[in-house]
């Protein structure tokens, strides 16, 4: 189960349909909570109209752009699919590499995106450390 | 007009102009004398090849040595650089040494000055003066250093701005060719940095330095912090704002990065910073994208309210350092860290809830550490996974594995037995051993941090920098024997 949750001081109603099923919220503050299952087409529909609510997924604040969320005046559509979160991650990751362009050298990648493992070194340190150990 | 050349060296960021010299340009200005900025740290990585760059880094971070060939192709280089700042007018170079990891070039730079710039004054400040490795610097701390070998004219010890100004009025100050600073009391009197200076085309963040602070409230054992600052300033909330606003509006910057060693040293002052902060923004659409960085600390939930993440949020916190150093709790109260196993949950919940990127800093291989504390390190790497999913953890850094400075508590106050320990000798600081924990030896510390540098990959944190450090320790393990009596543990788990 993952948990969605929309905030805005200005929020007085929501209301999360998916596959056509209307799910019933916990609302704390200005806050609406749901419970559902992953799935497609998600939509939650609020007022007043023209607030920007800020969306979580299970306690995460979600950055729009990366989920995919669709925005409108009264409500935000987006896919929940099981891999969500990978999906999520790779779009991120993804986006910090397109930010250094075609030409990023290897250096700048390493400390902006730091996802390498470098096996040549890593081999190079295991090969270094067994002679070390030999000679113990 | 008198000219004055301000230098920045290695290995500093390359990204966005230094904070250091605009710290010190009013004062300069104050006195009628212009100035000029020479970044050798953004000429060189413009200039040089990435190979010969991370051969001249590893050298000034003392890791890895120079070639011959290189060390004349860098001084060729420096001299060109030199000859060409000539001008009539000329009275002033003034050089800023960061830390520890720009003496060696400082040494060279200076040299070539002396050599094409002889009648020129030369300053030089910044903490790396405070430094003492003592097969680097004669065994002296390098301001002195500079002083015998009469490579300078003026060494800065400390906070610069004060220093300098009695330098260019004539009179004594602490600090001033003394390593006898006293920290400055109101930071608020000082003259906000100027950076109208710095070419901004040439530095592809689009950010500026900012200091809220001076000095830290944690005495962490591994850190010599309160040597530079012994006592913890901080700027009025209302100060720093008036700073930031004025600089996204005067150079059209939205992206400011703290030079604090904690920006949250004041649980109220910060919590009143960012609601001013976050007022500001809320009313002035110019300033709507205004974010911020820097280090902070993980405190115990009493004094991390719920209240300070939401306000962070919307003053704009773009990414937080934050040093967790380790995972094991014991470890953590080793270092004198003050903060649990909890707190570090709830700090990440809250930074989730309000898309507050975090990296984390780590440290391998404290005296203390265990195989059972480096298991609470794999674990928790399993455990915060989706904290790095989601981008709460942004990155992790594991470092090139713990090493003992000088003028830190570890050494200072003899905490533990550690064999064949040399806080002075750069050669050195890597390669002790805690008597009373003999397997945690140096090539153990590389074999830890390496496993945890895989497993980190594995499970898809991101970590910066990683390629540096894994050649630093390499480095370190072809320079350095471990000690043979004591056991290295297997490669495979």
């Amino acid at each position: 189960m993952i948990t969605i949750e929309i905030q805005h001081p200005s929020l007085t109603d929501a209301e999360l349909i998916l596959q056509g099923q209307t799910y019933q919220s916990i609302k704390k503050n200005d806050t609406f909570i749901w419970t559902v299952e992953p799935g497609h087409k998600i939509e939650i529909r609020f007022s007043p109209w023209k607030i920007d609510p800020l969306l979580r997924i299970n306690g995460f604040l979600i950055d729009k752009w990366l989920a995919n969320v669709l925005v409108m005046d009264h409500a935000l559509q987006f896919d929940l699919p099981a891999d969500f979160f990978s999906r999520y991650r790779h779009k991120d990751l993804q986006g910090r590499l397109n930010s250094l362009g075609d030409n990023a050298n290897p250096i700048t990648v390493d400390r902006v995106i730091g996802r390498n493992l470098h096996k040549d070194m890593v081999e190079k340190i295991k090969i270094r450390l067994s002679e070390k150990s030999n000679i113990s | 007009m008198k000219k004055a050349i301000l230098v920045n060296i290695p290995i500093t960021e390359t990204l966005y102009p230094s904070g250091s010299l605009a710290a010190i340009i009013p004062v300069f200005k104050k006195h009628g004398i212009s100035t000029v900025i020479e970044d050798l740290n953004l000429k060189l990585r413009e200039t040089v090849d990435d190979e010969v760059l991370q051969e001249i880094y590893h050298w000034c971070e003392l890791s890895g040595n120079l070639s011959e060939h290189s060390k004349d192709q860098l001084n060729l280089w420096l001299d060109d650089q030199v000859k060409n700042w000539h001008t009539e007018n000329l009275q002033y170079v003034a050089v800023s040494v960061f830390t520890y990891h720009s003496i060696l070039f400082a040494q060279m730079l200076l040299w070539s000055i002396r050599r094409h710039l002889p009648t020129v004054h030369i300053i030089v400040g910044g903490s790396g003066v405070s430094s003492n490795l003592k097969d680097i610097t004669d065994h002296i701390y390098f301001g002195e250093q500079i002083l015998q070998k009469q490579w300078a004219n003026s060494v800065v010890f400390g906070d610069g701005e004060m220093v300098l100004d009695a330098l260019l009025s004539g009179h004594p100050y602490p600090g001033l060719n003394q390593n006898n600073p006293v920290q400055i009391d109101n930071l608020d009197s000082l003259a906000a940095p100027d950076y109208s200076d710095f070419d901004f085309e040439r530095y592809k963040d689009n950010r500026l330095l900012i200091t809220g602070s001076r000095g830290c409230v944690r005495h962490c054992t591994f850190c010599d912090i309160d040597t530079i600052w012994p006592k913890f300033k901080y700027r009025s909330p209302e100060n720093q704002v008036k700073e930031i606003i004025e600089h996204a509006k005067k150079y059209k910057i939205q992206r400011f990065e703290f030079t604090d060693s904690l920006i949250n040293g004041s649980v109220s002052g910060w919590i009143k910073f960012n609601e001013l902060l976050a007022n500001a923004k809320a009313q002035d659409a110019d300033l709507k994208d205004i974010s911020y960085s820097g280090q902070f600390i993980c405190r115990d939930r009493k004094n991390q309210p719920a209240i300070m993440y939401e306000l962070m949020h919307y003053a704009g916190a773009r990414q937080i350092s934050v040093g967790i150093e380790s995972f094991s709790n014991k470890i953590r109260d080793a270092m004198k860290k003050k903060f649990s196993d909890s707190s570090i949950e709830y700090h990440l919940d809250q930074c989730a809830r309000w898309g507050i990127p975090n990296i984390f800093l780590m440290l391998v291989g404290h005296p203390e550490e265990t195989m059972i504390d480096h298991q609470r390190n794999i674990d928790c790497l399993y455990q915060f996974q989706p904290y790095s999913d989601m981008g709460t953890i942004f990155m992790i850094r594991w470092g090139t594995t713990m090493h003992i400075l000088k003028d830190t508590p570890l050494a200072r106050d003899g905490l533990y037995d550690l064999e064949h320990a040399d806080y002075g000798n750069a050669e050195s600081i890597y390669a002790w051993v805690n008597a009373l924990n003999p397997t945690n030896t140096l090539a153990e510390r590389v074999r830890r941090r390496l496993e945890l540098h895989c497993l980190s990959y594995e499970l898809g944190y991101s970590q910066p920098n990683s390629r540096a450090e894994l050649v630093a320790m390499y480095n370190i393990l072809e320079k350095y024997q471990p000690l043979k009596s004591h056991k290295i543990f297997p490669l495979s788990k």
